[in-house]
């Protein structure tokens, strides 16, 4: 950063305040630091403007009711949207090809999970001598950034899709090679806040959370293994916040 | 009117002037943006959309707020989004804590596991530009930034010291800064 004159300590608080990851208790003296330096800010903004860098920029607008709701409370009329609507420009896909996030992520990225369930899916996927992900293509309607992102990486090389289902419920996953990935539609039943749908990969290494679903799921995005390396996909119910290991009930399986 | 020809900075005047047209343009350019972090911190449509509607509304309702020299319109937006969205999350966090320790009719000192997990968990999803960090600093970057904790909070999550992980923090923010053009 540019600004000369601040100590290390300041600095890494400045740093913390950017990411909104100052408790309560700490922004105020940093504000109070802000108001008193206002050069302090280029640190702030620096940041801000980094994080921001991380948030793809080329994203179709969010869905119309989201639009319908602030003219509602803006009180803009219909004529207003109208005109304004006319404007509108829906970009084509060739504008949107902004790759999807290939980090990886998983602040738990080697733990690796075993406990019920888990041992016999993972035995009965190394049983498994050919991995046959269906290439199909995700049918995901446009609208929501999230679903534009799965459809590119449904068409990317690699990608595959699978569904998960047991008992009378689905769930359509799209996987590309890098590790992406999006749960594009089930119909899983919504569940009470206090419990959460959670997804799990089974790879030769063993069976990793995949990511944490919530209690209505919609288009959700998730970072697991390359998708060459999983060979079974499980959906359980567990508590909210999600687990490290599996303690509830398998709800939906692909390539079991 | 030609959207294109509009800068951010050109239709925000123009918002703050009560021109609807200029301001449903900001939404069809940042919108998309705005509901994507919204999601990827709280890992809820409903509640994600929420925040998209209270950034717009308070953009068209105090306009004046942002100020170019303080970064460009669509930080201006994300860090109202973010902002939004981590007390979301605080607050949700709080609130299943409360009703824990209610339920259990026993003290509890810090927030469980499952909180943790479920805020390191939801941070699944990020650009390459973070990825060419270390874990050693993008995994505490991520759950502050994605997973809405605060550097306390990472700490406990990681099993690091506190200054440990602000250092870590620090180091990685300027290396991404660095990677997007920025001085580091």
């Amino acid at each position: 950063m540019s600004v000369e004159g601040v100590d290390e300590q300041l600095r890494e608080d400045l740093v913390l305040y950017a990411l909104d990851a100052l408790p309560a208790s700490e922004s105020a003296a940093i504000e109070r630091a802000l108001s008193e330096r206002p050069e302090l800010w280029q640190i702030v903004i620096e940041n801000r403007e980094a994080l921001a860098s991380t948030t793809p920029a080329s994203l179709p607008p969010a869905p119309d009711r989201v639009w319908d709701n602030i003219a509602s409370a803006i009180g803009l009329d219909d004529g207003d949207a109208e005109v304004v609507a006319a404007d509108r420009r829906i970009e084509s896909d060739a504008n949107h090809r902004e790759a999807p996030s290939s980090g990886n992520v998983a602040p738990f990225p080697s733990q690796r999970i075993a406990s019920g369930w888990m041992w016999k899916v993972a035995v009965a996927a190394s049983v498994a001598a050919v991995v046959s992900f269906g290439l199909g293509r995700a049918s995901v309607g446009g609208g929501d950034p999230l679903e534009t992102l799965a459809k590119q990486v449904a068409e990317s090389p690699g990608s595959v899709t699978a569904t998960l289902e047991a008992d009378g419920v689905a769930a359509q996953i799209v996987l590309a090679e890098s590790g992406e990935g999006f749960l594009l539609t089930d119909n899983l039943p919504a569940l009470d806040p206090s419990r959460t749908y959670q997804l799990w990969a089974v790879t030769a290494g063993g069976v990793t959370s995949a990511g944490v679903l919530g209690s209505d799921p919609g288009v959700v995005a998730f970072h697991t293994a390359r998708a060459h390396e999983v060979e079974a996909l499980v959906i359980t119910e567990e508590n909210a916040g999600g687990v490290v290991t599996s303690e509830g009930t398998v709800v939906a399986t692909w390539g079991v | 009117m030609n959207d294109e020809a509009l800068t951010d900075d050109e239709l925000v005047r123009r918002t703050s002037a009560g021109d609807r047209t200029a301001f449903r343009m900001v939404y069809e350019r940042h919108s998309g943006s705005v509901l994507a972090l919204a999601k990827r911190v709280l890992r809820n449509q409903h509640l994600a959309e929420e925040v998209t509607q209270d950034v717009f509304v308070q953009l068209w309702n105090d306009p004046d707020r942002y100020d170019p020299s303080r970064g460009s319109l669509r930080t201006f937006l994300l860090t109202m989004t973010h902002g939004k969205s981590v007390d979301s999350v605080r607050s949700e966090t709080s609130r299943r804590a409360r009703e824990e320790r209610e339920a259990r009719l026993v003290p509890v000192v810090t927030g469980g596991v499952d909180d943790d997990v479920e805020r390191s968990s939801e941070a699944d999803m990020v650009r390459s530009a973070l990825t060419d960090l270390s874990s050693e600093q993008r995994d505490p970057i991520e759950l502050a930034y994605f997973g809405g904790q605060t550097y306390r909070e990472v700490a406990q999550t990681l099993g690091l010291p506190e200054g440990t992980v602000k250092s870590r923090i620090r180091i990685g923010m300027a290396t991404l800064a660095k990677s997007m053009g920025s001085p580091a």
